[in-house]
């Protein structure tokens, strides 16, 4: 099972309940949605446009905590907290936090395929 | 099969709910990214609940609510709120722009699941009671229509034996009942009592069908006597309506006893004072009079119209009520154009 702090699979597999693929196609989806998230918010960084920041931070907080991706839902939510209150402080920072959380997600889910798959 | 519209520019939020949404029974999600899709989807598709995003690309949750609500026939459908943002501020604008319930993301699919079956089920038994109640209401409708049709064909009865006795005389029945019908409209009776005012009054003189011949074509003078025995047809009518069942057979038969008596009492057969007198034998009274005044007997040529209404504005406090006086005058464009409907060609015999 993954690490709690990484992927908490509680809540989907209540609304998954057996269904092990279904739960590893959403969380497939989630990753690369998140990814296209993670890119818009590069770009906005890039042209210092911080309501661009705190919309796709937003959309990635909302949409992994529904998959119960922790580490991804923590940094996302301080990212949004932050270009919300119009602050750049610590943005750069956190957004390389953000890739390098989404990519320890993308192992956990990846380990979770299989292990449900074999 | 309830349809559940689900609009979330997140995929993976979409495939969740849509997940969750599956388990509730003959229930289908309808999910789409795009908000603009969504509305166009939601004003040609019936819904049992519609769950939406706040944070959107188009546009906001609040104004997808906005505009969903104003398509025709949703007002009524629950709405659910999905956000990540728990502001407090937001949760109020959702619910006063028309969201039914708040949730925060992340969804607890057992909550969710839960609150959603509940608006399900409630909007269904809504729609089954409002269903219900338009089908007992067309019932009623239909049923009441009936009705009025066949009080209607016993009136309609009595008055073409008025009328094969002296056309004359049932045409002034009739204008008499339009001229009614109008000045009740001026006082704000209902559309109801309106319509049985002009039924009713359509036989207010079936009484003078017991009246001598003798004495209802003179065209000298009345004796005392006379006088006495042609007064009697409004007992006579009353006597006539007064066995019918429906209310309408009941109203005519009080505006035919009642449609002689005066405001000061003086008129007949009960010499009524005031409101003790029905307010539909009031209304028909002055119709009567007005109607009778702008008629052409043998004995004298018509009043004018002008003249008519002075004859009975002097005769406000006496033998009429001055509050129909005023409706009465307010109405004259109305009154006019009702006795146009029922011209008075020819010289009526009857008194």
């Amino acid at each position: 099972m993954p690490d709690k702090a990484i992927l908490d699979l509680s809540r989907l597999q209540e609304a998954f309940d057996d269904d092990v693929i279904g739960i590893a196609d959403l969380l497939d989806m989630a990753l690369a949605t998140g990814r296209k998230h993670v890119a818009k918010m590069n770009e906005g960084i890039h042209d210092r446009a911080i309501e661009t920041v705190a919309r796709a931070a937003h959309g990635i907080k909302g949409s992994a905590s529904n998959v119960g991706a922790g580490n991804v839902t923590a940094v996302a939510t301080e990212i949004d907290r932050r270009a919300r209150a119009g602050t750049w402080d610590g943005i750069e920072q956190l957004a390389h936090d953000l890739e390098a959380a989404y990519a320890e997600l993308g192992t956990t889910v990846r380990a979770y395929r299989i292990e449900v798959t074999s | 099969m309830n349809r559940v519209l689900v609009i979330d520019d997140h995929e993976p939020n979409l495939m969740l709910y849509a997940r969750v949404i599956s388990k509730i029974a003959d229930t289908e999600a309808f999910t789409f990214l795009s908000a603009n899709a969504g509305l166009a989807w939601a004003g040609m598709n019936e819904t049992s609940l519609l769950l939406v995003d706040q944070e959107m690309a188009e546009f906001s949750g609040l104004e997808f609510i906005r505009l969903f609500r104003a398509l025709r026939g949703r007002t009524e459908t629950p709405i659910i709120m999905l956000t990540g943002n728990a502001d407090r501020e937001l949760r109020r604008e959702a619910l006063r722009s028309g969201a039914s319930a708040f949730l925060t993301k992340p969804v607890d699919p057992v909550e969710f699941l839960a609150i959603a079956t509940n608006f399900i089920v409630a909007y269904n038994v809504r729609g089954e009671a409002v269903a219900r109640a338009e089908s007992n209401f067309a019932h009623v409708k239909s049923l009441t229509a009936e009705l009025t049709l066949r009080d209607r064909e016993e009136v309609e009865l009595l008055y073409g034996v008025a009328e094969l006795r002296d056309k004359r005389a049932a045409e002034h029945m009739a204008r008499t009942a339009l001229i009614a019908e109008r000045i009740g409209r001026k006082i704000g009776l209902s559309q109801v009592e309106l319509e049985a005012i002009a039924i009713a009054t359509r036989v207010h003189d079936i009484g003078k069908l017991a009246v001598p011949d003798r004495i209802l074509y003179k065209t000298g003078r009345l004796t005392p006597e006379d006088r006495t025995a042609l007064n009697k047809h409004a007992g006579d009518g009353h006597a006539m309506l007064k066995h019918g069942r429906s209310a309408i057979m009941k109203l005519a038969a009080e505006i035919a006893l009642s449609h002689h008596e005066r405001y000061d009492g003086k008129g007949y057969p009960g010499g009524l004072r005031g409101d003790a007198i029905p307010v539909a034998a009031r209304i028909v009274g002055l119709a009567d009079a007005f109607a009778a005044m702008t008629a052409r007997r043998p004995w004298r040529e018509p009043m004018t119209v002008g003249h008519a209404v002075e004859e009975i504005e002097r005769q406000s406090g006496s033998h009429f009520a001055p509050t129909l006086v005023g409706a009465f005058r307010e109405a004259m464009p109305d009154v006019l154009e009702a006795r146009a409907q029922v011209p008075d060609l020819q010289p009526a015999i009857v008194r």
